[in-house]
This record gives structure tokens, C-alpha cells and sequence, in this order.
């Protein structure tokens, strides 16, 4: 074979370098007394593109070009025996070796790990492996080529890609928010295959991070479930990049501290060493905080924190859709219930009006006067979105049926909202007031009166409908609907009493109430 | 009220006497700890809070109750499902029937 020369010849552009050595000085003897299987073989590893070494003979003597010390972190001495090579691939390696000189046969390796110590880092890695026979002149296998091309970054996309979907198909089938975040945290946990992943909930008006659940690698670390601590234990400078939406990645909280020398020392004694917290800012609030907490230092790779905020992202648009679904769920069942409770009150209004003695027609007439009342109320409280009704506006709707006796009202009162069952109770009690009077009361008379007014004292409302200037009032033989729906419905609704006084100059109700039982609540502030 | 109403009425014309009538959590739950009667009638939702806290008074004192509600069976706590549910509206038949179970 002729000797390398400085300017390496067409056939060797590669690889020169290594294969200008001092072979005598190796087991395999000078280059010019070697099989030209042997040659090639030799030629073909150093020249490879890929991490390559051969194995030779028996003895499984090793050369190996430079991509292959590179992924066994240094070199080897040419011609050592793999087996006292001291390298970390030769286990892994040697069944193969024998395997494919046994059989002739090239074998390949998809995806093989390996953990890889490399610029001072240990990684996890992947390989795809050859292994091919080398053929003497005697037609036997003298040796053995492996090659090696890393797909670390192939295998950790589709790794990446897997896990996205996995995580998309879990949150697609939950409807509890709860459900949601555990699931993601789950998920986000054993693919990190971290110790500690959790959610926190930040209340920014209190100060406070609230977790309710979170996800441990196994029994030994401890939960931060229940927990509610001060935000102010981030540090203020920790604090900004959250609510800057920023996400915050810590290999050792003793090199980089979080909050004061304190509150760093009790991060640590909570089992944070290392951690990843992704912000979730909505609206320009803060309002959740997703942690990856580890108990010893750990070198984050940028891939970690992608996919942590990935998660957080997704997993907080499937919380909020869960939320969502929940309030109306809860909206249709409220409206639900409404309906039916119409539904009752419509079939009390028949079974009432329909009893004893009366006309079809007075009997038609009556149901459609007292439908129409319960009607007028929804419309009112529909008006604030069933929120409450204004006392005002109740009274001033019961009596506007009275076509043409607004003018013989006297109404007063200070300003009241009602909440929506006391309003309905009041309207219907209110109609039926109205129309006994115009029928039989004050209204029936030219020159009556009606005066309607309240007080409010402490905890009681007090209201009166007082008429005058009606012919001669005597107390009915029977109670008819409008009584009993005064003194026993309208009471028990409004938590107080109701009475009708029969007194000669005109009819009278006293109504007292418990404020706290017909006040509308507060309305939320959205 | 006027649900109440009819309910009441419904009870007398099917022979019963009316005990008491509540219409919110706090008088309903004096009611059922301190009242005599042979059986309960429950809506769900009284002037805005779950009547619950009521089922498990009367639970305790072993009187037979059951519930009126326009909520459906899902709105009832999983722990009184198993009681008879009366759904909004009913007729007077339907609540003839729910009480003689309830008297079983």
C-alpha cells in the first residue's frame, strides 16, 4: 500500500490522519503486512461519517475513528481487546459482535439509549446501531464494523410529539377542572420523571398560592396538597417575571436563591433543590403557577421547560373549559328548575281559580288576570337578569293593570330591592289586592283611594295597603284565594306576616317582613 | 307560596292535616327537629339554599321524608337518592302515591 503523502491522494480525503500512524508499533503490525480485508475494514471505519469501530479477530482487537471518541467521551489505544477496553458500549456491544460473527449477518439497533456524560453533562441519548461482518480471504469473519448515528434529537421530537398527544387526548375526555390539572401534572411528572409537579392557585388580591392537589414521583416526597403560603415568599424578583408571564427555570436554588437566605432555606426544607415554574397570566392577572420541584440539583434542558410550558398552557385552556362547561351546566339547571317551579306555580293559579263555585267564563277571566301578573313579575325580574326587582317598580307594575286608577294610588316608600321570590310573592299578593278593590274596595267607589307605603326599621320591612273613601267594608262569610295567598302564602315567602283588616272606612293589609329574608343579595362584581 | 298552597291543598283533600309549612332553612330546620309529625315533604332548593341539612335531621330522627324538586334526580346529594323524588309539577294522584310508600 503506498505510504500517505502530505497531500492525501483522491481515494483518501478523509480520515488521513488516523490511518498515518505508527501501525508497527500496534498488535496489527505494519500496514503493508496486512490482509487487504483488514485494509478495507480499517479504511471503511476511519473514513466513516458515523461513530465507527471495528472489533478484530479473535481477541476482538479495537480501532475506532474520532466521532466514536467522542461518543465514549475519549480515545482508545489502538488494537487494545474490546473486553479490557474499559468502554462503556462494549456490554451492550459484545453480544451483537459475537452474534454477527456467528451468523455472518449484519445486525442493526434502533434507538438504543445510552446515558452520556458529555461536556461535563450527563445526558440521556439514543443511537441507531450497524453492525456488519468483515470477510477474510478465507471467507470467514475476521472481524466486525459497528457504526453508530445518534438520533437523540429524532427520538426526543417524536418522544415530545407522543407526549402532546397523550396529553391532548387525557384533558379532551375531563370535565371537572380539578381533573384537569391533575392529569397534566401527572403526565408532565413521569415524563420529566420529576419528584414533585403540582398547580397553585394565586389569589393576587390576599397574596396567596392555594394548592389543591399536586402529583409526586412516589410516597417518600412529600405533597404540597392543602397548602396556602404567601406569594411573597417568591421574592419580589421572582414575582415580576411571573407576572411578566415569564417562566422561571432554577438547576440549584443554593446558586440561584429564591426570596430571602430564609425563605430559600425553607424552599429546601420543602424539597425544592431545583424547580420550573411557569406563570399563567390571563387578563394581566397571575393566576396560577405550574412547579416542577426536584429535592437535588438538576441541569434543566431548554426542552424541559418548553414542554413544562406547553403543559401549562394547554392544561390551563382545558381547566377553563372545564370551568366553563360546569357554570353552564349550572345555568341550564337553574333555568331548569325556574321552568318546573312555573310550571307548579301555573298549576296552582288553575287549581285555585278553578275551585268552587264559579263561572267558566268569570273562572277564565280570573286565571288569565292572575297568569298575567305572575307573567308581568318575570318580565320585571328578567330585567336584571333574575338578580332582584326593584319594590318600587313591583308595586307600580301590580296596580298598572288597573287601567285608568293609576291617578288613585298613593305610593311611598324609600328605595328597596327585593330579591326575586319575595318580588314574585308581593306582585301576585299585590294583584289580587288590586283587583278586589276595583271590584269590590275603594276602586269600585267614584273618589276612592288606595295608599300603599312602606317603612323600613332595623330588620323589618313594613308595608301597608290601606284604602279609602270605598263603600262600607264587612269582613267576607269565606275566605276566598286572594286571603290565603295574603295571610299564609305571602307570609311564609316573606319570612314575616301578612294580615287583612276588614275596617268599615276601607280595607287594610299589613305586611311585615325580615329584610335579610326578601333583600336581593349583593349583586357579584364581575 | 303558591305551590306551598296547592301542596296544602292537595294534602287536605287526600285527608291529612298540615303540621307546618316552611319556607326557608332556618324555620324548616326547627321544624324538623322539633316537630311532630308522621312524614316530610322536601323542596330542594329553599328561597336559594339546598334543603340537605334538613333530609339529615330528619334522617336521624327516623321520620320518612321526600323531595319535590324541579332540579331533577341529579340535583338531589348522592346520599338521598334513594328517596322518593317528587319532580315539579306534580298531581295530587302522584302524591297520594309517593306518601303511601313512604307510610310502608
Amino acid at each position: 500500500m503506498a505510504s500517505p503523502s502530505p497531500l492525501a491522494p483522491a481515494d483518501a480525503p478523509t480520515g488521513g490522519s488516523l490511518l498515518d500512524r505508527d501501525w508497527a508499533a500496534t498488535p496489527f503490525g505494519p500496514r503493508e503486512s496486512w490482509p487487504p480485508s483488514l485494509a478495507f475494514a480499517v479504511s471503511l471505519c476511519l473514513r466513516s461519517s458515523l461513530a465507527a469501530a471495528l472489533y478484530w479477530g479473535p481477541e476482538r482487537r479495537l480501532i475506532h475513528n474520532r466521532a466514536w471518541s467522542e461518543l465514549v467521551g475519549e480515545e482508545r489505544e489502538v488494537g487494545i481487546p474490546a473486553a479490557g477496553s474499559d468502554h462503556s458500549l462494549w456490554p451492550l456491544v459484545a453480544p451483537l459482535v459475537d452474534e454477527v460473527e456467528r451468523s455472518g449477518e449484519g445486525a442493526f439497533v434502533a434507538e438504543q439509549p445510552l446515558r452520556l456524560v458529555r461536556d461535563g453533562i450527563e445526558e440521556e441519548t439514543c443511537w441507531n446501531c450497524h453492525l456488519g461482518p468483515i470477510v477474510d480471504e478465507a471467507g470467514r469473519v475476521a472481524g466486525v464494523l459497528g457504526q453508530a448515528n445518534e438520533v437523540t434529537k429524532t427520538v426526543n421530537v417524536e418522544r415530545r410529539l407522543s407526549f402532546q398527544v397523550r396529553l391532548a387526548d387525557r384533558l379532551r375526555g375531563i370535565h371537572d377542572p380539578e381533573e384537569a390539572k391533575q392529569a397534566a401534572v401527572e403526565l408532565l411528572g413521569s415524563y420529566l420523571g420529576a419528584a414533585r409537579v403540582g398547580w397553585a392557585e394565586i389569589d393576587e388580591a390576599q397574596g396567596i398560592a392555594f394548592v389543591q392537589r399536586d402529583w409526586t414521583r412516589d410516597p417518600a416526597v412529600p405533597s404540597l396538597a392543602g397548602q396556602r403560603t404567601a406569594i411573597a415568599g417568591f421574592g419580589d424578583e421572582a414575582l415580576a417575571l411571573f407576572r411578566a408571564g415569564q417562566l422561571l427555570a432554577i438547576p440549584d436554588i443554593r446558586q440561584l436563591p429564591l426570596g430571602s437566605a430564609d425563605r430559600t432555606a425553607a424552599w429546601e426544607a420543602a424539597g425544592v433543590r431545583a424547580l420550573i415554574t411557569v406563570p399563567l397570566v390571563r387578563e394581566g392577572a397571575l393566576k396560577a403557577l405550574l412547579y416542577v420541584h426536584e429535592p437535588t440539583p438538576r441541569p434543566w434542558k431548554r426542552s424541559d421547560a418548553a414542554i413544562a410550558r406547553d403543559v401549562a398552557e394547554r392544561s390551563w385552556a382545558a381547566v377553563e373549559r372545564a370551568r366553563a362547561e360546569q357554570h353552564q351546566l349550572l345555568l341550564i339547571n337553574e333555568l331548569n328548575h325556574r321552568v318546573k317551579n312555573t310550571l307548579a306555580s301555573v298549576q296552582g293559579i288553575a287549581f285555585q281559580t278553578l275551585r268552587g263555585e264559579v263561572s267558566l267564563t268569570e273562572a277564565r277571566a280570573r286565571f288569565e288576570a292572575r297568569l298575567m301578573a305572575l307573567s308581568g313579575a318575570h318580565n320585571l325580574l328578567t330585567e336584571e337578569n333574575w338578580g332582584g326587582a326593584s319594590l318600587e317598580r313591583v308595586v307600580r307594575d301590580s296596580i298598572e293593570h288597573l287601567a285608568g286608577e293609576a291617578g288613585r294610588f298613593d305610593v311611598e316608600g324609600e328605595p328597596l330591592r327585593l330579591a326575586p321570590r319575595a318580588a314574585l310573592a308581593l306582585a301576585m299578593a299585590l294583584h289580587e289586592l288590586g283587583t278586589n278593590a276595583a271590584k269590590y274596595g275603594a276602586l269600585s267607589a267614584e273618589g276612592g283611594r288606595v295608599a300603599i307605603a312602606w317603612t323600613q326599621e332595623g330588620d323589618r320591612l313594613s308595608l301597608e295597603w290601606r284604602e279609602s273613601g270605598g263603600p262600607p267594608v264587612a269582613a267576607p262569610a269565606r275566605r276566598g284565594f286572594g286571603s290565603r295567598l295574603i295571610e299564609r302564602g305571602l307570609a311564609a315567602d316573606l319570612g314575616g306576616t301578612a294580615s287583612l283588616h276588614f275596617d268599615p272606612e276601607g280595607l287594610r293589609c299589613e305586611i311585615e317582613a325580615s329584610l335579610a329574608a326578601i333583600r336581593a343579595p349583593e349583586r357579584a362584581v364581575g | 307560596m303558591l305551590v306551598a298552597m296547592n301542596i296544602e291543598d292537595m294534602l287536605l283533600e287526600l285527608g291529612h292535616e298540615v303540621a307546618g309549612l316552611a319556607s326557608r332553612l332556618g324555620p324548616a330546620l326547627a321544624l324538623a327537629g322539633e316537630g311532630r309529625f308522621d312524614a316530610a315533604m322536601l323542596d330542594v332548593n329553599l328561597a336559594g339554599e339546598p334543603s340537605f341539612p334538613v333530609a339529615e335531621l330528619l334522617a336521624g330522627r327516623g321520620i320518612p321524608f321526600l323531595f319535590a324538586t324541579g332540579y331533577g334526580r341529579a340535583g338531589i346529594e348522592e346520599r338521598f337518592r334513594d328517596r322518593p323524588i317528587l319532580q315539579k309539577p306534580f298531581r295530587a294522584a302522584e302524591l297520594a302515591a309517593a306518601l303511601a310508600a313512604l307510610a310502608r
